[in-house]
């Protein structure tokens, strides 16, 4: 699978994420844009898309207002399951768990200064220094007499 | 038909002022806002259709279908006339703030 059309299939489950009624009117329209795009035009049609969803759904659109499935995440209902709702939630579930993932593997952050720490406690204690249970176990056997 | 004196989006504008030169469908919009900013202003899928879908309800822009030679339907946007009138009034208003920057002197005459 090529690079642009694994892209391509990503952008299709984005796509997937704005409201049914938008996704329905404009959806076809937006993947044959990204279809034409050129591998920089990427990371703007992401960004853009992405905040376009939000928006859409924070802020709404007129084609979604006044228009709202009532059953839109009502999967066992009186009507047998609908395709569209349970890949939306499908999409907003990998989306989530790629997040929580990826913040895992991205946590904690690398600290310099415990680094050094580390070093230094995995360091050999040089001859020289004294051992500091010295005393104890001096007195130890001063007090065994 | 009324039109609002509320000031337009930067998007909406460009969509507007793309449309005015012809009837264009989505990616044509895009390429001639691009052309129109010289590169400057980057319109992104996103932007592009929630602003048409807010210029669509509010009736600046209408849209047509076409079919192409492939026999599949292809949906292009038009300026209404209040969309012409929503953008001489936009430009005009444009045009008294550019009037009022200059007489500030505000405004370099090279365009710098």
């Amino acid at each position: 699978m090529s690079v642009h059309r694994g892209l391509l299939l990503a952008y299709g489950f984005l796509l997937q994420l704005y409201p049914p009624t938008f996704r329905r009117r404009f959806g076809a329209e937006m993947l044959e844009i990204a279809e034409g795009a050129a591998p920089d035009e990427w990371p703007l049609i992401f960004r853009d898309t992405s905040v376009g969803i939000l928006r859409c759904w924070l802020v709404g659109s007129p084609s979604t207002a006044g228009r709202v499935d009532p059953d839109a995440y009502l999967a066992l209902g009186k009507s047998l399951p609908n395709a569209s709702p349970l890949l939306h939630g499908l999409a907003i579930s990998i989306a989530i768990l790629v997040g929580v993932i990826y913040a895992g593997y991205r946590w904690p952050p690398p600290c310099q200064g415990s680094r050094q720490v580390l070093t230094r406690i995995a360091e050999p204690i040089p001859a020289s220094t004294p051992d500091p249970g010295q005393d104890v176990r001096a007195h130890k056997a001063m007090e065994s007499k | 038909m009324k039109v609002k004196e509320r000031p337009l989006s930067t998007a909406a504008l460009h969509i507007l002022l793309a449309l005015a030169e012809s009837k264009l469908h989505g990616y044509g919009i895009m390429l001639s806002v691009k052309r129109q900013s010289e590169g400057r202003f980057k319109l992104g899928p996103g932007t592009l259709y929630a602003n048409l879908d807010r210029l669509l309800a509010t009736g600046l822009v209408g849209e047509t279908e076409r079919r192409m030679k492939g026999g599949e339907k292809r949906r292009e946007y038009h300026l209404t006339p209040g969309g012409e009138q929503a953008l001489r009034v936009e430009v005009r208003r444009l045009q008294q703030l550019v009037e009022t920057a200059r007489g500030l002197g505000l405004l370099d005459e090279r365009g710098a």
